[in-house]
């Protein structure tokens, strides 16, 4: 793997780990921080790696674990998850998406619960396919399917809020 | 297949067609023609897809996250060398690396210009970024930067202290933290100051006139004073900016 260009590396995926960061710590600061330390760790460690297609989920799930290793609440997790309520898939338009602010969408996704947050992060910031998402989440595919599913419920619900008080 | 568990599994199909070949929904894309109803909630569903990839779409990393990453992490190669070859290869990287150091200090002077500092930070006012903190308590905002260990112990201009403050956040320049303030300035105009260690910028002088310079529709005025590097950004002309600092 030391036949990747470091630069190039830093220069394709800074920004979309930025941004997964950013939904998993809801801090700017933080969301560079780690950001800068996975690629830390892909200096460091990284050569290990054997599958150079594989190295977009190495920086992800480097990415996420060093998030869960710094926050420490995985028993919140679990309790969020068992607690969660099925949600029915309510209908929200499009359209009353696309009339909302970018910021309030955005603050809308990163209010929602850690264990939506994460896979939804992923799905709507990198478009990372359900498969990709059980990697570097570590869970398995119907653990995806249901935490995506109720995700977008919970966003629908926010966003539906946000608008009634607009 | 039942109507929800089709629902559960087109949940995870991204816009756009780009699962379009993967098996795994073929057969949930199959009921899709069987069931109006699903093939109704499967069309809105991929526009609220779409429409929540577009809005997030503009959440951009701070400027100079890359060029702070470069700077701080150097990948580790790995072979199998014997000890006379891996000798040999720390001498020589050694020497290289004094001599990448070196034109990596002095790449890191060339790019550490006003010219860049001005060019990055309007280029990310240009894109409304988001304040981290949103406050008219200017004290409050400074004990908040002072936590981020950011500057914020700072000497403003009389006439732009006299402006409201309405938030801030804290950016990166080349390794060192920005502050920067925003201030109302009437109607929808704002004020932009940014705030640096002087050391981020070293020709820039204390006691010097401030250096104005037009970046499109934006005016900006750089100056130093004590241990800091200020650079206020506004929209207009130069009188408009300098309506501000005419006491700096």
């Amino acid at each position: 793997m030391a036949d990747l260009d470091f630069e190039k590396l830093v220069e394709d995926y800074h920004m979309p780990l930025y941004r997964f960061a950013l939904s998993l710590s809801r801090k700017e600061s933080d969301a560079a921080d780690l950001t800068q330390q996975t690629f830390y760790l892909w200096a460091s460690k990284g050569h290990q790696l054997r599958d150079a297609s594989k190295v977009k989920t190495w920086l992800f799930t480097s990415l996420y674990r060093e998030f869960l290793g710094r926050q420490r609440q995985q028993a919140r997790f679990t309790d969020a998850e068992n607690s969660a309520e099925l949600i029915s898939a309510q209908s929200v338009p499009a359209s009353v998406v696309n009339q909302l602010d970018g910021k309030i969408v955005r603050q809308a996704l990163l209010g929602l619960d850690d264990i939506y947050r994460a896979p939804l992060a992923l799905f709507y910031l990198d478009q990372q396919s359900y498969r990709e998402i059980a990697e570097v989440l570590k869970i398995p595919i119907g653990t995806v399917m249901s935490r995506i599913s109720r995700g977008k419920a919970e966003l629908r619900r926010t966003l539906t809020d946000e608008r009634g008080q607009a | 297949m039942e109507k929800e568990r089709a629902q559960s599994i087109l949940s995870v199909y991204r816009p756009d067609n780009q699962d379009e070949t993967d098996p795994f929904f073929a057969e949930a894309r199959a009921e899709l023609a069987r069931n109006p109803e699903l093939a109704r909630w499967f069309e809105e569903e991929q526009a609220f897809d779409r429409a929540i990839s577009e809005k997030l779409a503009d959440l951009v990393a701070p400027f100079g996250l890359k060029t702070r990453i470069l700077a701080n992490a150097t990948p580790i190669a790995t072979r199998q060398w014997s000890w006379t070859t891996r000798f040999a290869l720390a001498a020589a990287a050694l020497f290289l690396l004094a001599q990448i150091l070196g034109l990596w200090r002095t790449h890191s002077q060339k790019t550490r210009t006003l010219a860049h500092y001005q060019q990055e930070m309007v280029s990310f006012i240009k894109l409304d970024p988001p304040l981290e903190v949103e406050s008219h308590d200017l004290a409050k905002m400074q004990t908040w930067l002072g936590q981020e260990n950011a500057p914020s112990k700072m000497d403003l201009p009389p006439r732009l202290a006299a402006l409201q403050p309405v938030g801030c956040r804290v950016l990166w320049f080349r390794d060192h933290k920005v502050t920067l303030l925003c201030f109302q300035r009437g109607g929808d105009n704002l004020a932009h100051l940014f705030v640096i260690d002087r050391a981020a910028l070293p020709k820039l002088k204390p006691g010097a006139k401030p250096v104005c310079t037009g970046e499109g529709e934006w005016m900006t005025a750089s100056w130093a004073k004590e241990d800091h590097a200020y650079m206020l950004v506004t929209r207009g002309d130069r009188d408009t900016l300098m309506r501000y600092l005419n006491d700096t």
